[in-house]
C-alpha cells in the first residue's frame, strides 16, 4: 500500500475575487521560504493591491513558523491578507488568538457578494486524527475522516469514504443542512445544534447514511 | 547504502517503542551495519536498560549536543555485538534541554559516522516527539491492536507526514493471533486501512519480550522466540529483502514457532 506524495511546489491560483497562495504541507518548514519568495517575486505585478488567501494545508503551526511568516512574507512585499487557511487544530488557535481572520474568506468581492454562495470545498485526502477542516460552505470529502478528526461547516458535509471522526454541518444555524457518508462509523453526528450519538451496535454503522433535521429530532436514512 | 537516520515513535506510551529499538539496532548490527541506537526520550531514559548498557553510561546526549564532549566519546560500544553503539538519553534533563536545531546537527554527525541510525522518540506529539523526528529520514510507527494507539499513531502519521518523513511504517506489536480470530482483538486488515500505511512487520505478544527487556537483552541476540524472528524480519526488510510476514496463527496455536507462509490478512 504506497502512499501517494504529491509534488510539492508554493503555487498562486486565482479564487472568486481574490489570489489563493497555497504552501503544500508537504514542504518542509525550512524550505517554505525560498519558495515563497520566489513565487511572491515573480507574481508581485498580480499581488500588487490585491488581496490573497494563504493556504496553509495540514502543516503543523509553530509561532516562529507565524512570525516569520508574518515578517519576511507578508509585510516584507507588502501583502493583503483576507484570510488564513490551516487544518492544524493548534495552528488555527494560534491564529486565532493573534486576532488573524481563519478559514475560508467570509465575504467575497462585492461585486458577486449576492451573485453566488460560497464555493464547494473539495478535499481528495484522508483527514488524520487531530487535523480539522472548517469551511463556511459546503464540504466534500473524497477520502476517509479518521477517529479524532472534525469536519465543521456552514452547510453541508459529504464524506465519499469512511467516516470516523466528528462532523458537525449547518455550524452556523442553518437546519437544512445535510451530513452524508458513505460508510457510517462516527460516534457522534452534529447538525445546527443537534446532535446525536452512535455506537457500533447502532444500524447504521457501517452503511451509507444521510442525516438531516425534521422537526426537533435529528433523522438518518439509509441510502441504498 | 547511504547513511539512513530513523525515528521510531507512535504517539501513544507503552506500546513498544524502545523494545523494537534496542531489537531492530541489534539486528541491524548484526547484519553488519555500523548501528547507533539513541535515545531520544531526555529525562525518562530507557533504552540502555533494555540494551543492558546502562552499567556503562559516561556521557549523554545533551553532554553532546551541549559540547560538552564528544560524540565518539559519548557512544557506548555494546560488547556482546559488533558494529553496536548507545547514544543514552540524560536522566537528570528535560526535553527542553535540546532544541531542534541542535539535533540537526547531531543527526548530521551521527549520518557520517554510521550506517544506520535509529532514533527512539518519547511518547507524546509535543517538543520531544519533533526533537527525536527532525533529523531523521523515515520513520517507523509502533502500535498495538488497541483503538487508542491506533488513533494515536493516525495522529502521528498525519505529523511525520507533514514533516515529510519518507517512508513511514508500521510495526504492529503485541498481536495475539487468537482473539484475533475470536474476534476480540482488531485484525491486521482493520489497522492498515485506518492507517494507510505501508506495513513492516507483526509482532506476536510473546512472554519472551517481557523477559528480555528486564534481562537488558534483546531478543534479537540470539533468542529463538517468535517474537526475536518477527523482530529479524523487520530488521531485514529495512534492509530492503522481501520476506513473507510469519504465519503467528499456526505458532500461536501449536505454542511454538510456526512456518513461513504469505498470510495474516494481507
Amino acid at each position: 500500500m504506497e502512499v501517494e506524495r504529491e509534488k510539492a511546489a508554493v503555487t498562486l491560483k486565482g479564487g472568486a475575487g481574490h489570489l489563493r497562495l497555497v504552501v503544500p504541507e508537504g514542504i518542509p518548514d525550512p524550505d517554505v521560504w525560498p519558495g515563497l519568495e520566489k513565487t511572491v517575486e515573480e507574481a508581485h505585478h498580480l499581488l500588487e493591491g490585491g488581496q490573497i488567501v494563504l493556504d496553509l494545508q495540514g502543516r503543523p503551526l509553530s509561532r516562529d513558523f507565524i512570525r516569520r511568516m508574518l515578517t519576511d512574507v507578508i509585510w516584507n512585499h507588502g501583502l493583503k491578507v483576507l484570510s488564513w487557511i490551516s487544518f492544524d487544530n493548534e495552528g488555527q488557535t494560534l491564529l486565532r488568538g493573534a486576532g488573524l481572520q481563519v478559514g475560508e474568506p467570509l465575504a467575497p468581492a462585492p461585486e458577486i457578494r449576492h451573485a453566488r454562495s460560497f464555493q464547494t470545498l473539495l478535499l481528495e485526502r484522508s483527514l488524520r486524527s487531530g487535523q480539522k477542516v472548517e469551511h463556511p460552505g459546503d464540504v466534500f470529502i473524497v477520502g476517509q475522516v479518521n477517529d479524532g478528526a472534525e469536519v465543521v461547516s456552514a452547510g453541508n458535509i459529504v464524506v465519499w469514504g469512511r467516516l470516523q471522526g466528528l462532523v458537525h454541518a449547518g455550524a452556523e444555524g442553518n437546519i437544512s443542512s445535510r451530513v452524508i457518508a458513505k460508510s457510517f462509523e462516527a460516534t457522534q453526528v452534529r447538525i445546527g445544534r443537534l446532535f446525536s450519538t452512535f455506537d457500533s451496535a447502532s444500524p447504521w454503522y457501517g452503511k451509507s447514511v444521510l442525516f438531516a433535521v425534521e422537526g426537533d429530532a435529528l433523522i438518518a436514512k439509509e441510502l441504498p | 547504502m547511504d547513511p539512513r537516520i530513523i525515528v521510531v515513535t507512535s504517539g501513544k506510551g507503552g506500546v513498544g517503542k524502545t523494545t523494537t529499538t534496542a531489537n531492530l539496532a541489534v539486528a541491524l548490527a548484526k547484519a553488519g551495519y555500523k548501528t547507533a541506537a539513541v535515545d531520544g526520550d531526555i529525562g525518562l531514559r530507557n533504552l540502555d536498560v533494555v540494551l543492558g548498557l546502562e552499567n556503562r553510561i559516561v556521557f549523554n546526549l545533551v553532554d553532546v549536543v551541549e559540547g560538552a564532549c564528544k560524540l565518539q566519546k559519548a557512544m557506548v560500544r555494546d560488547k556482546r555485538v559488533e558494529n553496536l553503539f548507545l547514544l543514552p538519553a540524560a536522566q537528570t534533563r528535560t526535553k527542553d534541554a535540546v532544541s531542534s536545531d541542535q539535533m540537526l546537527k547531531l543527526c548530521d554527525e551521527l549520518r557520517e559516522n554510521f550506517d544506520i541510525t535509529l532514533i527512539d522518540s518519547p511518547a507524546g506529539i509535543e517538543q520531544g516527539f519533533r526533537n527525536a523526528a527532525v533529523g531523521a529520514d523515515e520513520a517507523i510507527v509502533v502500535t498495538t491492536p488497541e483503538v487508542s494507539a491506533v488513533r494515536d499513531a493516525d495522529r502521528i502519521i498525519g505529523m511525520l507526514e507533514s514533516m515529510s518523513k519518507s517512508p513511514i511504517r508500521l510495526v504492529l506489536n503485541r498481536l495475539r493471533p487468537a482473539m484475533v480470530k475470536s474476534g476480540d482483538m482488531i485484525d491486521v486488515k482493520d489497522v492498515l486501512d485506518i492507517l494507510a500505511i505501508d506495513l513492516i512487520g507483526v509482532i506476536p505478544d510473546d512472554t519472551a519480550v517481557v523477559i528480555s527487556t528486564n534481562k537488558g537483552e534483546p531478543l534479537t541476540l540470539g533468542d529463538e522466540s517468535i517474537a526475536a524472528r518477527a523482530f529479524s524480519n523487520v530488521a531485514r526488510r529495512i534492509l530492503g529483502e522481501e520476506i513473507p510476514l510469519l504465519d503467528l496463527e499456526s505458532s500461536d496455536q501449536k505454542g511454538f514457532f510456526g512456518f513461513l507462509r504469505k498470510a495474516l490478512g494481507l
